[in-house]
């Protein structure tokens, strides 16, 4: 389990990352979410060790986060947002380096390396030169490098920039089959849709102040009382709002078309079952009747809105 | 597994090994040739070194030993800073120093490591140099030159020459690795360590010694001399042809401090860009 409590980095008055709070458990993805320079960098580095805090501690499994610490950082998988290769090194000469750095038995890193090729899909560039390597498998073997010592937390930091749709999508998979594996994933990006997918939990990072945290539906529900619900009509569609705005719980019509549109809804299962029974009652041609899913990219501009003013 | 890959899975599983393993794997020939032509490469090597080493031995009878002890020290003042100023200065450029930084490794395990990969390339290098150096001391012997011809056996030669140049290779190193946690780029920090180590090894000698020996006299300069990574070597090898006797413990005494000031210095080079690399975590890597 990793505790963050009251995590802050000062440098000289500027306040990068301001007390932030966070527990997560094994399985988990993370997906931190926040614009350029909000902080994001900041707290990872600081969970990887390479940053020490001006106040706060972050504990795993119990044990301090501490720079000083060299056993501790056998359980962490840290891959910066950028990173460099070697000239002259092979994929699995790279693997095998950082399998002996991490500590990993001699007998055992020819398996290791094989194992996180496979997971990682790089099995048939095992004898490439790294640099020669496209930018998405470049990322894909920083991946497979955070892996060879089996840690318990994956700090992933923008990992899916400057990569092409498909290899984002292959990104999300495999950060996704981390997760089912039962390692703690945190996964900081500026891109919302990309972390939409796979993230159990979100935490929003603003001015270096952490906004809100939880999973994705909750925190939806914590800062906004109204739910949207989509309603679709084969026609009547300007009647059937109409009909809602008379009812309780139910404002703010947003039309789509002429026949479907959404609106905010507060009250609770019961009523809205009792909605959709009323519009069925008074003979509405009703083709869809959904909740909304809670959008990252709406979420966090609703989020980050009064701190950015 | 190949013969290379055995030798390097029986180096010790220590940090500071971590990068003499990839410079085994891409110096041996294995990977020059891609593996096609490696019995054809070891043959040409083995009749080259044939060639060279019985030429040397034929001709040894010309060459003074003792001075061909000055080329070491030089040698490695020139070349170590171009192997080694890019140790930590190119992970910089390179943006690949995080990811050792967040390994279990210690900063001076990061710095040691580092270091002994740049020098791994110039003391093969060197010790083929070296290796001539012994043909022309054992052709001389075959020939019959006794140390009074004014020779210096090479069994006294080799030995001491060899313990001075290592020492002076570890300060260089030192030194180097240093400024080149320093500067970040690995040009300012080849510029900048061959600069400090020509004013230290030509420049200053050439202002101080002969100002200093108007004032103190040969002798006390001479022992300060001595302390010099080139002057050291022939004060202990030319010492019979001073104008002033010295004495035996005398030179053991001025070679002893002498190394011991060149390894204290290496050693705090060393853990002073450890510690410098230790700040980054305090303050980041962009300030």
């Amino acid at each position: 389990m990793l505790e963050v409590k009251s995590l802050t980095k000062r440098y000289g008055q500027f306040e990068a990352v301001t007390s932030v709070d966070f527990a997560l458990e094994p399985g988990e993805i993370m997906g931190f979410i926040g614009s350029n320079g909000a902080g994001k960098t900041t707290t990872i580095k600081m969970l990887a060790t390479l940053l020490e805090p001006t106040h706060g501690t972050a504990l795993l499994n119990g044990r301090p986060l501490d720079g000083n610490d060299l056993e501790i950082r056998k359980q962490i998988g840290y891959m910066p947002d950028f990173f460099g290769l070697y000239e002259d090194i092979k994929v699995w000469e790279y693997l095998d380096m950082f399998a002996t750095l991490y500590g990993v038995e001699v007998n055992d890193r020819p398996r290791v390396i094989d194992e996180v090729l496979e997971l990682t899909d790089l099995g048939f560039k095992k004898q490439a030169f790294a640099r020669s390597l496209s930018r998405g498998m470049q990322q894909r073997l920083c991946l497979a490098r955070c892996l060879v010592h089996n840690p318990t937390m994956l700090l992933l930091d923008e990992p899916a920039s400057g990569l092409d749709p498909r290899a984002r999508a292959e990104l999300k998979e495999l950060i996704g089959e981390l997760g089912r594996m039962g390692k703690i994933v945190i996964v900081s990006s500026h891109i919302l849709p990309e972390l939409a997918d796979f993230s159990t939990v979100v935490g929003i990072i603003e001015r270096g102040q952490m906004l809100a945290f939880g999973k994705v539906n909750d925190v939806v529900r914590s800062l906004t009382p109204a739910k949207k619900i989509q309603v679709k009509l084969l026609d009547r569609g300007a009647e059937a709002s109409m009909f809602l705005h008379s009812k309780e719980h139910v404002s703010g019509t947003q039309f789509l078309n002429p026949n479907e549109f959404r609106f905010d809804f507060t009250g609770t299962l019961e009523d809205q079952h009792a909605l959709l029974k009323a519009m069925i009652d008074a003979g509405f041609p009703i083709i869809e009747f959904m909740d909304e899913e809670a959008d990252l990219e709406d979420l966090f501009m609703q989020v980050t809105k009064g701190a950015l003013n | 597994m190949s013969f290379i890959e055995n030798i390097v899975n029986r180096i010790p599983n220590k940090p500071m090994f971590f990068e003499v393993r990839q410079q085994l794997r891409r110096s041996s020939l294995e990977s020059a040739t891609g593996g096609s032509n490696k019995l054809g490469s070891i043959i040409g090597v083995i009749i080259l070194l044939l060639i060279v080493g019985s030429n040397l031995i034929m001709s040894a009878r010309y060459i003074q030993v003792g001075y061909l002890m000055f080329i070491l020290p030089v040698l490695a003042t020139f070349l170590l800073p171009a192997m080694v100023s890019p140790v930590i200065a190119g992970e910089f450029q390179r943006r690949s120093l995080e990811q050792l930084l967040a390994a279990p490794l210690s900063s001076l395990d990061i710095v040691k490591g580092k270091a002994l990969r740049a020098v791994v390339p110039v003391l093969m290098m060197l010790a083929v140099v070296f290796l001539m150096i012994l043909l022309i001391g054992v052709g001389k012997i075959f020939q019959g030159h006794e140390p009074e011809n004014g020779v210096v056996s090479p069994f006294i030669s080799l030995p001491v020459s060899t313990i001075l140049f290592f020492v002076w290779s570890y300060f260089v190193t030192g030194l180097t690795v240093f400024i080149s946690s320093v500067t970040k780029s690995t040009s300012a920090a080849l510029l900048a360590s061959v600069g400090i180590l020509v004013g230290l090894v030509f420049v200053v000698p050439a202002i101080i010694i002969p100002l200093s020996t108007v004032v103190f006299g040969p002798t006390v300069i001479g022992y300060l001399a001595a302390m010099h990574p080139a002057g050291m070597v022939a004060f202990a090898v030319l010492r019979d042809n001073s104008p002033e006797p010295i004495s035996l413990p005398a030179v053991i005494a001025i070679l002893v401090v002498s190394n011991c000031i060149y390894l204290a210095f290496g050693t705090l080079f060393l853990n002073l860009s450890a510690k410098k690399l230790g700040t980054y975590r305090k303050t980041g890597f962009e300030n």
